[in-house]
């Protein structure tokens, strides 16, 4: 009889750690086709040079761009801000700063700074939001347009400056963040080169920790000095330069990052804009534009841009780091779980099938099967179930093939964009994608199950975020994910 | 090979990739920091050079020649220097630059390479006109396949007054409709620009594409040639939705009130597009007779031909005014509320309805 349950159990432990491998190895293969797909698309469309070249290039023929900057409670550095976004390098521009209900008198500042006015503007409504309650205008700064609204989060500021702007295109991002000079004129490219086809442009967002910024502009390129921050400037290479630019490459790319993104409003306005009572707004949208062209049946495309057009700053503490990967991650599971019946639908494609494949695989089995693999196999090991020799290959298997992914998402960086000005630079990120996988690759795994506990119980809170500022203190939401 | 060994094997090669990746990219990095410092090095002298000739230092050439076979790096640093220089200055860098033969340097640069340097010799050439330069940019043209390549030849034959055949460039953007980047547009215009005549008969032949019909409406009404009248209102009447708009849009363009019996017509369009765009014709246009037809316009579902319509008649000058003033007073919510919009925005009313 015992040795009916021991057999029992061997088979039990078996089959749990046959899913565990199998499903690493499925991930560690998506990897792998993710950094392969990055490389060919890197090699394809090399940077563009930056500077009067960009312009003549292009900015004949640019659209007009409305950029949305939702503002919650920034007065320290909303100023600021404003005067860096209104500076920006494009043709035809206008800055919608929305006022999402702050407390701190942001509004107030901005009134002081650019002698507002109430003034009157014909929008309509398309998309749903909570009531504005006065839109200004200053004749020093035509381009400048504040809406002011009742609090009701990013997405419903968001919707509320799709409906008040009137490009056809707008660029969603934080009013914190900071944008390169050129940064719309970069992104509008799949606009120009793909007008019918596109309908959404993702840029890449870097770590500002630690380089040097004045006057809203990155001066100089630094790598943070905080521990956490080097090991998130790591992450944030292999999730833009790896993984979402091998997703646009072949049109499965199923987020953009709230930090910076461009859209096709009319686009977005019949996918319902925004959507409230989400933390993943950002990525709920993009799939929603999926859903609706592939339900209309229109070829179309979601672009991503490598070069770096946003840096905004990453949290230096382990407690509001941890708040802020348990939000994304559920963002992400809120939206697989609006649009599962997508996944593997023939009618949704790659979207369908690669896209979705990859939630599930990542996101919605990743955490639970990386942390089952935590337990078991050294549960199995002390059971005898598992040789010492095993055990160790195993582990060595997975730490050597994460260095892999690491360094390979760094090799990207260093063969197309060399945004890393010193060689010492390449080292210690080296040494971070090593560091990584030992201890911090795990606290990671735990903020994503945090974020699975969240989503099982419909926590909608936001948590709030300290950050050092670029020229200032202040406190503030957090930023979108990476 | 036992399972174990495998995996220790498979751990061994990730390891040693990964080492021999990185260390290929430091030892890579450590010569490229060479070539950068070289690289920002002969910028820097490029650029002072380029003052030098602009402000007529005479021993400024040599200096230039020092740096001229870096060509790519040449065209980038003139082409941003010519952003911003026009006059006496402008006419000496370039002269500097032919007696160097840079012109001849990036003529040669447009057959091999990158394309991304190819690029930029064909826009530095677009600075030296001559009968080399323009027979190098055709041949080019006529042999790469690259698209961004193409449009930065042509635009540079165009800016040396040797624009590339008419047909070529419909063409080009035939051939590219599965994409229709906008960076023929303005291509366009300075080409119908240049030969409206050749301009009007591609539009007139049914063999045209399309797609280059659209975007030769718009071209031919910024063009202000009034022959083009005549097609663009037959065209603002076509089945073909996007060529209604575009030939509305090139009407507004010209400004010519003899286009007022299509712009009526197309204020009453089924398609909300085309409507939108015969309000803002008429408003550009200053077409009073439109005012009852625009007037009715601000009570469209579609909320952008209710704001092009209020755009329209604060336009039309006293006429749209009282229209909208009236409007505003009346009945229906939407036109009411249009119209009390339309005179809030210009300050033409103190409140809103």
């Amino acid at each position: 009889m015992s040795d009916l349950i021991l057999n029992g159990l061997s088979v039990f432990a078996q089959s749990i750690a046959a899913f565990v491998i199998v499903t690493g190895l499925l991930q560690n293969l998506i990897y792998l086709v993710q950094l392969a797909l990055a490389a060919a698309a890197l090699i394809q469309t090399p940077p563009t040079p930056s500077g009067a070249l960009l312009w003549r290039r292009y900015a004949d023929a640019s659209p007009p761009i409305a950029l949305l900057a939702p503002a919650y409670n920034e007065a320290v550095t909303i100023a600021e801000s404003v005067h860096s976004l209104l500076s920006l390098q494009y043709p035809s521009f206008e800055v919608i700063v929305i006022n999402d209900g702050s407390s701190d008198g942001t509004l107030q500042v901005l009134i002081d700074s650019f002698g507002l006015r109430p003034i009157e503007r014909h929008y309509d409504l398309p998309t749903a939001h909570k009531p504005i309650r006065g839109v200004y205008g200053s004749e020093l700064q035509p381009r400048l347009i504040i809406v002011d609204k009742e609090n009701g989060g990013k997405a419903d500021a968001l919707n509320a400056g799709i409906n008040v702007s009137r490009a056809p295109i707008f660029c969603s991002m934080d009013a914190d963040s900071v944008l390169e000079a050129d940064a719309l004129l970069r992104a509008v490219r799949p606009f120009v080169e793909d007008p019918e086809r596109t309908v959404a442009v993702g840029g890449t967002v870097r770590i500002a920790n630690g380089c040097r910024i004045e006057n809203g502009r990155v001066l100089d390129i630094r790598l943070p000095r905080n521990l956490l921050a080097l090991l998130q400037t790591v992450e944030y290479l292999r999730g833009f330069l790896m993984a979402r630019l091998a997703w646009s490459r072949i049109n499965t790319l199923t987020i953009i990052s709230g930090a910076f993104g461009l859209f096709h409003r009319n686009r977005v306005i019949e996918a319902g804009g925004y959507t409230h009572g989400t933390v993943g707004e950002d990525m709920e949208l993009v799939v929603k534009l999926h859903r609706l062209m592939r339900d209309k049946g229109l070829p179309y495309r979601v672009a991503f841009v490598p070069e770096p057009v946003c840096w905004t700053e990453v949290p230096e503490d382990l407690r509001v780091l941890g708040r802020q990967r348990a939000r994304w991650h559920r963002g992400s599971l809120e939206t697989f779980e609006r649009h599962w019946d997508m996944m593997f639908q023939r009618e949704y494609g790659r979207v369908g099938t690669v896209g979705f494949g990859y939630i599930f695989l990542v996101d919605v089995l990743g955490p639970i099967v990386e942390m089952l693999g935590y337990f078991l196999i050294p549960m199995f090991w002390l059971t005898g179930l598992l040789s010492t020799e095993y055990l160790l290959a195993f582990a060595a298997v997975t730490f050597t093939f994460g260095v892999v992914i690491s360094v390979g998402s760094l090799a990207l960086e260093e063969s197309s964009l060399r945004r890393f000005p010193r060689a010492r630079d390449l080292v210690l990120l080296t040494l971070v994608a090593i560091l990584e996988n030992f201890g911090y690759r795990q606290l990671n795994n735990i903020w994503r199950l945090r974020g699975v506990w969240q989503y099982l119980r419909r926590s909608q809170s936001w948590g709030t975020m300290t950050r050092k500022g670029f020229g200032a203190p202040a406190a503030r939401r957090e930023a979108g994910a990476p | 090979m036992s399972s174990l060994l495998l995996l220790w094997w498979t751990s061994i090669a990730l390891a040693a990739a990964a080492l021999a990746c990185m260390s290929t990219l430091l030892v890579g990095r450590l010569f490229r920091e060479q070539s950068y410092a070289r690289r920002a090095r002969d910028r820097d002298r490029a650029c002072e050079a380029f003052f030098d000739v602009m402000n007529g230092s005479g021993d400024a050439l040599g200096r230039l020649r020092v740096v001229d076979h870096r060509a790519r790096l040449m065209g980038e640093a003139v082409l941003e220097f010519l952003a911003m220089v026009r006059g006496v200055e402008r006419d000496r860098l370039i002269t500097a630059l032919r007696t160097i033969n840079m012109d001849e340097r990036w003529r040669r640069c447009l057959f091999k390479g990158r394309i991304a340097g190819r690029m930029v010799a064909a826009e530095a050439l677009s600075i030296f006109p001559s009968p080399e330069t323009v027979s190098a940019l055709r041949e080019a043209l006529n042999q790469t396949r690259s698209g961004n390549l193409r449009v930065a030849l042509m635009r540079s034959l165009i800016e040396l007054d040797a624009a590339p055949p008419l047909a070529q460039v419909l063409q080009d953007i035939h051939r590219n409709s599965g994409s229709e980047t906008l960076l023929y547009i303005p291509l366009m215009g300075r080409l119908v620009n240049g030969d409206t005549r050749a301009a009007l008969r591609a539009f007139g032949d049914p063999a045209t594409p399309p797609r280059a019909r659209v975007i030769l409406a718009e071209a031919l009404g910024t063009s202000g040639d009034f022959r083009a009248l005549r097609p663009l209102c037959a065209a603002a009447a076509a089945p073909d939705i996007e060529l209604r708009i575009a030939s509305v849009r090139g009407l507004a363009a010209m400004g010519h009130p003899a286009a007022e019996a299509r712009i009526l017509t197309a204020l009453q369009d089924p398609v909300w597009m085309v409507r939108s765009a015969a309000c803002e014709a008429a408003g550009r246009i200053g077409l009073r007779a439109a005012v009852p037809l625009i007037i009715i316009q601000l009570s469209d579902p579609v909320w952008w031909v209710r704001f092009r319509a209020g755009e329209a008649l604060s336009a039309l000058g006293p006429t749209g005014v009282r229209g909208l003033q009236a409007a505003a007073a009346g009945p229906g919510d939407l036109s009411r509320r249009a119209a009390s919009l339309a005179l809030a925005e210009r300050g033409l009313a103190m409140t809103a309805a």
